[in-house]
């Protein structure tokens, strides 16, 4: 009896999971036609150090990481006004018309400081449609938060090499060493020199 | 009435050639080679640690009247400790070419020793005088510079640059005035 309930159990077993096979097919085929875009944005600060005058590097990386094309993407950043920075190269404002699943496209803006003072970058934004016939959708990239602007002043202090600078003081250093040393060189050479005759 | 002087005219020089006291020349020397080195660094200052020089003018004017104060110090305190152990050792060389002067001289014209002794006493002052003047200058001035670099671009390389300046200035004027002041024997 035991045997035939077993019987019994592992046939009705083998239907539900006949059944959970055939749905979960269907299910992802309906799935398959439904496809949508989901792009993640990233900005980085190409630049170790940020200084006033100098050209500032900014990256933006936009991963398709959806089954289907983004669409009519468009990417802006309103952190770098006229009054504080002068665009070297690239823009703020790019359109891209379509971005195909899993790939990504990447643009760079250069701009050039031009106040020394700390800089709170905000997020960029990008539009898209992310499948057909959809309303547009908005994601934001990462917060890079508060940005030191260090002075001209500040970076030569810090980071140039000052060869020359050391250099020249060398030179300049030459009467305060050099000469005294070298008067008394030669008065202590002379004078040895005729004790080691004198003795001889 | 000026008191007159305890001392014989013979002990006056002897002070003035063994003594402390400075002649006028040796004071000049002294005061233009520590307005040298005391300037020479404010280049550095300018232009490694961006100070400018109309902007700080006053601060590096008092730094350098002090770091020249303690530098003259410095120099008088070697020079004498220096003469004493260079005289002795320029001994026999001076009196080797005192000799030979005097024997270059005329040959009807005899020399006494007791002269040649004052004359090779005076030549070794001379030289002693001349060589510890020299030798003071550069070593106060080395101990100074190697100082005030430690201090200024080592230490202190991430202060700001006015207490940089000041602290690395007084501080190493001081020590080379305070070096100046020990005494080898």
């Amino acid at each position: 009896m035991n045997l035939g309930c077993l019987i019994f159990y592992s046939s009705n077993m083998k239907c539900v999971l006949c059944l959970v096979a055939l749905f979960a097919f269907f299910s992802n085929a309906v799935i398959a036609d439904d496809t949508t875009a989901k792009l993640i944005l990233i900005k980085e600060v190409l630049n170790d150090i940020i200084t006033e005058g100098n050209d500032l590097s900014v990256q933006y990386s936009l991963f398709n990481i959806g089954d289907g094309p983004a669409t009519d993407v468009e990417l802006a950043d309103s952190d770098f006004h006229e009054s504080e920075f002068e665009l070297v190269s690239g823009m703020t404002s790019v359109k891209w018309e379509r971005i195909g699943a899993n790939s990504n496209v990447s643009h760079v803006v250069v701009v050039k400081p031009l106040k020394a003072s700390a800089f709170n970058s905000t997020s960029a934004v990008v539009q898209y449609v992310a499948s057909e016939g959809a309303e547009p959708t908005f994601g934001f990239s990462d917060e890079l938060g508060e940005l030191s602007i260090i002075s001209a002043t500040e970076y030569k202090r810090l980071h140039a090499s000052h060869v020359w600078e050391w250099f020249l003081f060398s030179v300049f250093c030459i009467p305060s060493l050099l000469l005294p040393y070298l008067l008394h060189f030669t008065s202590k050479s002379k004078y040895n020199a005729l004790s080691a005759k004198k003795k001889h | 009435m000026a008191p007159k002087s305890n001392f014989s005219k013979e002990e006056e020089l002897l002070l003035q050639d063994f003594g402390r006291g400075l002649s006028a020349k040796s004071s000049a020397i002294f005061y233009f080679h520590a307005f040298i080195v005391s300037t020479v660094p404010l280049y550095l200052f300018s232009n490694i640690q961006q100070m400018f020089i109309c902007e700080n003018a006053i601060l590096f004017g008092i730094g350098t009247i002090v770091s020249m104060y303690f530098i003259s110090f410095a120099y008088k305190n070697n020079k004498f400790e220096l003469k004493h152990k260079i005289a002795q050792k320029r001994g026999d060389g001076v009196s080797a070419e005192i000799h030979a002067a005097v024997a270059d001289m005329d040959g009807n014209k005899k020399v006494s020793k007791k002269e040649k002794d004052e004359r090779i006493l005076w030549r070794k002052n001379e030289v002693a005088e001349a060589e510890s003047i020299q030798l003071a200058v550069f070593n106060t001035n080395a101990t100074f510079l190697a100082i005030l670099i430690f201090l200024a671009f080592l230490i202190f390389k991430n202060y700001a640059p006015t207490p940089n300046y000041a602290i690395s200035i007084f501080v190493a004027s001081g020590l080379t005035a305070l070096f100046s002041t020990s005494s080898q024997n």
